[in-house]
């Protein structure tokens, strides 16, 4: 058997605010970059995607699907009744079609230019039972996210919730930008399900597409081992899970639903134990400064989660009420069974990344995700030293240092675990700190 | 069980509770033998709020026993709207009902409207003022008539308004009082010497920034107001205690803003819409 690299969630140029330029070619392309070896081809239920993929994907004596030398799996997403995102894998093209077909009374927009994460008029349970039956396999999506997701707040607080009983057939979850195994691991009802931790890329950028990938030990890039792996059977197994630091993801900390303000804790000046003691609001943050910062928050969550708390800086600006509400994180924290996670055996071990696009921005004190100045860097570290992960774990910093001082500190800071980061919220992204 | 409050005057009930609404979703009324007490923060957390009236300022008041309820300030708010300033008001609760009974009546007429308004089932978290009454103050000043009404803290509010949404207080020995806005178009500052002030205790040089939202909303019981004592140090949240004409008292805790160089901000770097 081999280990193999996937990223088994991405989106094509069919559904909204996807890159145009992403293509087979684009997505090969930061694959090598980033030592991908199997990648979901996203959308594959939308009818122009499917073309274009059954024209240029060829099938192996392994019964793996290829575009030149990276193993592509069949993959969509789908939007239930509950607006609970699905990620779904299909054997084969036949599969596809045969799902596409039975999904068609129950949806609007399955066969839309636009369609590409089609949304169902079914329940969970019910997509399980016709995904299933026709050989494909089935998890829910970014499932902390406070949005269109199984655990999002107010929602499900078990799988069995959701998907009733049809829970068995539900081959894994997919833990999102903002949860990691830390995090979701403090779930008693999770222990015997497989993460997967994916990019849900809408773009071929590097800092997006692999972001987030798998490590699976297979015999062969094909659906069949890939299933094997996510049920953990005949010695297939998920054998690493490697994603953003939870805190680098766009949903990781509480925000105002309007404004989309983090709500942070920290420590007061003043020595009032009370959560009430000082504030700021900012552009991005509303800070509360307390002599307790941890009580404080804990007991902030609780009104958020009974959606009782309001966003000072909406109330401030524009007069009215808008609701905080909870992020991954908080999320999490409220329907916990354990207070620190508890690992099953079968866990493998979750490695929280940074992408080293982010590391280049941040030492060059660059603010701009796309910067021209950025990429170029970034290829020439792919170029003398191999993929972005060899980068970030494998090379010895010595080498890193001759290409550059600066970076090099930071990775080095990375595997020493020492950055800081500031938590994304809302829709905005973490950011990592660091001293040079 | 049950109890029974009435008020003759109903402008400061309405008062009381069209205020805390501006404040307060929900709010649990705590109802004892000796006084009548709510006791909540703001649902933004940036201020707290203590009003208690003692059975005394009732023009009747009967309770034998501790009841805790809680209601829906904003209902309640539209329900005492309805009342005009000459009416009675007579609030009564019965526990087996699990609502209350607002009955508002013309002082000199017999005809009687009854409202009702469920009992919420809420489990808000107790709030305590004991830490916040333990801050020791060195400045505070009292705002009383005929000469230093509230009124002209409203009015100083109104003029920094124009300016941002922020107002600075500062005391000291030498300039007395300062209040001060900056904004992009100018600025704004409004001094009140020493000697204007009638009843005041400055040992202390104090200052902080407060949010003029806040201050307007607590600043509408002005009008039901006797007198306002305000307390301020740096770094720790404004208190004012106001006296209400019905001998009912109200304090506010509000706490400070500090300015953004306490904390780097970062930049939004939304770029799809991705999970």
């Amino acid at each position: 058997m081999d280990l193999f690299n996937c990223d088994l969630h991405i989106h094509s140029p069919h559904s909204i605010a996807v890159s145009k330029s992403l293509n087979l070619d684009t997505m090969r392309e930061t694959c090598k970059k980033k030592g991908l070896h199997i990648l979901g081809t996203g959308d594959a239920l939308q009818p122009d995607w499917l073309k274009y993929l059954e024209e240029n994907l060829k099938r192996n004596s392994d019964r793996a699907y290829y575009y030149k030398d990276i193993s592509f799996i069949l993959q969509t997403e789908i939007e239930d009744k509950d607006s609970v995102h699905h990620v779904v894998l299909f054997p084969n093209f036949d599969s596809v079609k045969q799902i596409q077909n039975k999904l068609e009374p129950y949806s609007k927009n399955i066969l839309d230019e636009w369609g590409g994460r089609p949304r169902v008029n079914l329940f969970g349970a019910e997509l399980v039972d016709l995904i299933s039956d026709s050989g494909g396999l089935i998890g829910p999506a970014h499932a902390f996210t406070p949005f269109k997701a199984i655990f999002r707040q107010n929602k499900y607080i078990t799988l069995e919730s959701c998907y009733q009983d049809t829970v068995k057939k539900v081959t894994f979850l997919e833990l999102g930008l903002s949860a990691n195994t830390e995090l979701a691991d403090r779930l008693e009802s999770l222990k015997n399900v497989t993460f997967l931790s994916n990019s849900d890329a809408h773009s071929q950028d590097p800092r997006s597409l692999g972001r987030e990938f798998n490590q699976l030990d297979i015999e062969n890039p094909s659906f069949d081992e890939i299933e094997l792996a996510l049920r953990r059977k005949e010695g297939r197994k998920v054998t690493l899970n490697v994603g953003l630091h939870p805190k680098l993801g766009k949903y990781y900390n509480m925000f105002c639903n309007k404004c989309r303000r983090r709500v942070l804790f920290k420590k007061s000046k003043s020595g009032i134990s009370e959560i009430f003691s000082q504030y700021t609001i900012t552009d991005n943050f509303i800070l509360f400064f307390s002599n307790d910062p941890l009580k404080s928050r804990i007991d902030y969550i609780k009104q958020v989660a009974k959606e009782k708390m309001i966003c000072p800086g909406c109330k401030e600006a524009v007069g009215k009420n808008f609701k905080i509400r909870l992020g991954v994180s908080e999320r999490i924290e409220t329907i916990a069974s354990y207070k620190k996670p508890k690992h099953p055996e079968h866990r493998p071990p979750y490695i929280n990344a940074i992408p080293l696009i982010d590391i280049i921005r941040s030492v060059r004190g660059i603010k701009t995700a796309n910067s021209k100045t950025v990429l170029n860097e970034y290829n020439s570290l792919i170029e003398k030293f191999g993929t972005e992960f060899s980068i970030l774990i494998d090379i010895p910093i010595t080498n890193i240092e001759k290409f550059d001082k600066n970076i090099a500190s930071v990775i080095n800071a990375f595997r020493n675990n020492e950055i800081q980061y500031t938590p994304g919220g809302g829709g905005s992204y973490g950011e990592i700190k660091f001293d040079l | 069980m049950s109890f029974s409050l009435k008020l003759e005057d109903s402008r400061i009930l309405r008062g009381i509770i069209e205020t805390l609404a501006s404040f307060i979703e929900e709010s649990e009324f705590k109802v004892s033998p000796k006084e009548f007490v709510i006791t909540a923060f703001d649902d933004s957390m940036v201020s707290l709020l203590k009003f208690s009236m003692k059975k005394e300022d009732f023009d009747a008041y009967n309770c034998s026993k501790e009841f805790k309820i809680s209601l829906n300030l904003d209902d309640l708010d539209k329900i005492l709207k309805r009342s005009a300033t000459d009416d009675t008001i007579e609030v009564e609760f019965q526990e087996r009902e699990q609502k209350i009974k607002i009955k508002m009546k013309k002082r000199d007429s017999k005809r009687v409207r009854t409202f009702s308004l469920s009992l919420l089932d809420t489990d808000k978290q107790e709030v305590s003022i004991d830490n916040l009454q333990k801050i020791e103050y060195f400045v505070n000043w009292v705002m009383s008539p005929p000469d230093f009404t509230p009124d002209l803290l409203v009015e100083a509010i109104k003029d920094a308004e124009i300016y941002s949404d922020i107002l600075n207080v500062k005391a000291d020995e030498k300039n007395g009082l300062v209040f001060n806005s900056t904004g992009q178009i100018g600025e704004m500052e409004y001094n009140i010497e020493l000697d204007d002030l009638p009843e005041k205790k400055i040992e202390e040089t104090e200052m902080g920034a407060y949010s003029i939202t806040f201050l307007k909303k607590i600043l509408k019981l002005a009008s039901i107001t006797e007198k306002v004592e305000i307390f301020l140090k740096t770094d720790y949240p404004l208190k004012m205690i106001f006296t209400l004409l019905n001998g009912g008292i109200l304090n506010y805790f509000l706490a400070p803003r500090v300015e953004k160089d306490e904390f780097e901000e970062e930049e939004d770097m939304e770029e799809f819409d991705e999970f």
